[in-house]
């Protein structure tokens, strides 16, 4: 029970630190922009001598970074001059170099802390119609949608990693094949798993000139398969290469080796024996599984715009304003809630056979 | 420990890995198109519904640019190849700076006992919960501070303030599982009669741990090192989805979107750029992820082989 206690304490901790280091950027001291100098971003085509041409009293303060000098006090009216002149790609106002202040990071963590006892826990701005929204007003369906693609995907990852490395072990030239699969799937990034998988989308409509996936949210219409199949393949690789080594290292058991010895089918030393004995591999790797799953979700939800608990971050439609604290400690909170629900199991299925100490 | 003679697969193995190292240091020569303004192609000529028309970058795979060009024109093969060094660079960077932290921390630890828990608790706690939920939220506010989202050219002084920023968050979350993975080992080593000896002969802690301990542990570290620069390269490209990563680009307004192309071809920095035009021009996502997938299967083949020559009997 202590070491329980601890890996409570350690979940503690863990959402203390993100919500620490996720109001980070709130200590970042951004000053004043100089009121003499602009920033000058010329494209290819010409330099930033030739756009100073016919423009006296502006000079090149820095090349390297493209700061101009402008007369004092006029800085909006010739970066809007500079943004419309042939050849600049943008023309920005020049701000110094930010410092971190521990004082405005103590009293921004002060206010954050007081909003969260107000039930504030930041607004959602959506750009079609200028509204505010709160997230808690949100929240609900938000946490509705990543669960209703989450929850199944992670379900089936565990069975069908299961039951394919057990098949693996029980028909021989089965799993090599699908070993050479899992071989292949563990060398391809999440990100491009989910595009090629949207890309399929995409060309399996155009093929049928029906909408078979959607692959983008569309109003409230919710993609299901991309983010389904991207949470389904992730951890599943992940714990089909655990069960096939646990298999592996249970073959060569004196009890496995009895078993042959006395008539018993493989495939039923396989079930009957080996797999009782190797669910505790099974809980050892879900708490990766489950950490990989939520990447996976995360990214889903950024490529397909859908606005869940993860893809809100980078939205189109959406911007989050000081809502990215609340939901990183909610994203934390539920790993690390699944990995104490994973030490439990192991502590009340797994029977310790080792000495204590 | 014993080692065998080279196996076809091993030798294979150790060919494509010197393959990609070639490619990733002299990338920037053995390119086939050039980078420069000289060789941007502005309108190409192409045979559309049997007709020639004029089309503008970014142009789609033919024969003379198998993976197509970017929106400025250049050959996708070829800014990939240029870009390599830089992301591998950083990633190499990172996995040796985990490993000069974590390393000493998990043999201490692991040696004397002292600090187990701690390690024990950190570990836990990043491999609960995903890397990003850590690092995004930290990096996302200075990226803003410094304006980076605007599109700073490369030779700016915040690009090179974020990198050093973004080398340092992403080297510490991975540090304490190093510590665990050797505080484990040199837990087990610890036990073993030598040290033992040794211990009693009055070596100090450190003594035991580099004399003794590390030489022991150098086949494990050379695995864990290429396994933990996959797991960095896996990292970066999830941060690069989320707009995060090291290296400038130049932004370009179209009619109906905007886009960020990199001027480096650094992978990360394209991995951004093609996820926000990807089902308009999915070849130049095909291309990254091509080139991203094709480096991580190399390596984890050639990891394998190694383990195969080294514990054949595993």
């Amino acid at each position: 029970m202590r070491s329980f206690f601890f890996y409570i304490l350690a979940g503690i901790f863990a959402l203390v630190g993100i919500f620490l280091i996720s109001n980070i950027s709130k200590g970042i001291d951004y000053g004043k922009p100089y009121n003499d100098r602009v920033n000058v971003y010329v494209s290819s085509r010409s330099t930033l001598e030739k756009v100073l041409e016919g423009l006296p009293e502006c000079s090149i303060i820095n090349a390297k970074t493209y700061t101009v000098k402008v007369p004092d006090g006029q800085v909006q009216m010739y970066q809007q001059l500079f943004t419309h002149r042939l050849f600049v790609a943008s023309a920005t106002l020049v701000y110094p170099l930010p410092k971190f202040s521990f004082e405005k990071y103590g009293q921004s963590l002060k206010k954050q802390l007081t909003n969260y006892s107000k039930g504030n826990f930041g607004e959602m701005f959506k750009r079609a119609t200028g509204q505010h929204i709160p997230i808690t007003d949100f929240i609900g369906l938000m946490i509705k949608r990543t669960m209703t693609y989450l929850i199944p995907g992670l379900a089936t990852a565990i069975g069908v990693g299961t039951v394919m490395a057990l098949a693996a072990s029980i028909w021989r030239r089965w799993g090599k094949l699908t070993d050479s699969i899992h071989a292949l799937f563990t060398g391809i990034p999440d990100f491009f798993l989910i595009s090629l998988i949207q890309l399929g989308a995409v060309y399996a409509s155009k093929l049928t000139t029906k909408r078979l996936i959607l692959v983008i949210q569309l109003n409230d219409e919710v993609p299901f398969l991309i983010p389904y199949l991207t949470i389904l393949l992730v951890p599943c690789v992940l714990i089909y290469g655990t069960l096939r080594l646990a298999i592996h290292r249970e073959m060569s058991a004196a009890y496995v080796r009895t078993a042959y010895s006395k008539g018993i089918p493989r495939y039923r030393i396989i079930l009957r024996h080996i797999l009782p004995n190797i669910w505790e591999d099974l809980l050892a790797i879900m708490p990766r599984a489950v950490s990989a799953a939520i990447s996976g979700m995360v990214i889903a939800e950024v490529i397909c715009w859908i606005v869940g608990l993860g893809g809100y971050i980078i939205n189109p439609f959406y911007v989050g304003l000081d809502t990215l604290p609340f939901t990183c400690m909610l994203l934390g909170a539920f790993a690390v809630a699944v990995q104490l629900l994973c030490l439990l199991l192991r502590k009340w299925l797994v029977v310790r056979t080792k000495e204590a100490g | 420990m014993m080692m065998h003679r080279y196996t076809p697969a091993f030798l294979i193995s150790s060919l494509l890995m010197a393959v990609l190292i070639v490619v990733a240091v002299f990338g920037g020569y053995l390119k086939p198109h050039g980078l420069t303004e000289q060789t941007r192609i502005n309108l190409d000529t192409r045979i559309v519904g049997g007709e020639q028309v004029q089309v503008s970058p970014p142009l789609k795979p033919d024969h003379r640019f198998w993976l197509g060009t970017v929106h400025r024109g250049w050959d996708m093969i070829s800014i990939l190849m240029s870009g390599m060094k830089y992301t591998f660079g950083l990633t190499l960077l990172i996995a040796i700076s985990r490993f000069a932290i974590g390393l000493p921390i998990g043999l201490y630890t692991g040696t004397t006992g002292r600090g187990r828990k701690v390690v024990d608790m950190l570990q836990w706690i990043f491999t609960a919960v995903p890397a990003f939920v850590f690092v995004y939220p930290a990096l996302s506010g200075i990226h803003a501070a410094l304006g980076l989202q605007s599109g700073l050219p490369i030779s700016h002084p915040n690009n090179l303030v974020f990198g050093k920023i973004m080398y340092a968050v992403v080297t510490l979350i991975g540090v304490a599982g190093i510590a665990k993975q050797f505080q484990e080992r040199s837990r087990f080593y610890s036990d073993k009669l030598y040290i033992d000896a040794s211990r009693l002969l009055g070596a100090s802690t450190w003594r035991i741990m580099f004399r003794h301990m590390l030489p022991c542990l150098r086949v494990e570290i050379m695995f864990a090192f290429l396994a933990e620069f996959v797991q960095i390269l896996f990292l970066l490209g999830q941060l690069a989805i989320f707009g995060i990563y090291v290296g400038g680009g130049l932004n370009l307004d179209y009619e109906d979107y905007k886009v960020r192309v990199p001027q480096t071809g650094e992978w990360c920095a394209m991995i951004e750029y093609a996820a926000r035009t990807m089902r308009i021009y999915p070849w130049i996502m095909l291309a990254v992820g091509l080139f991203y997938t094709a480096s991580i299967l190399i390596m984890q083949f050639f990891l394998h082989q190694l383990k195969v020559r080294f514990h054949p009997a595993e």
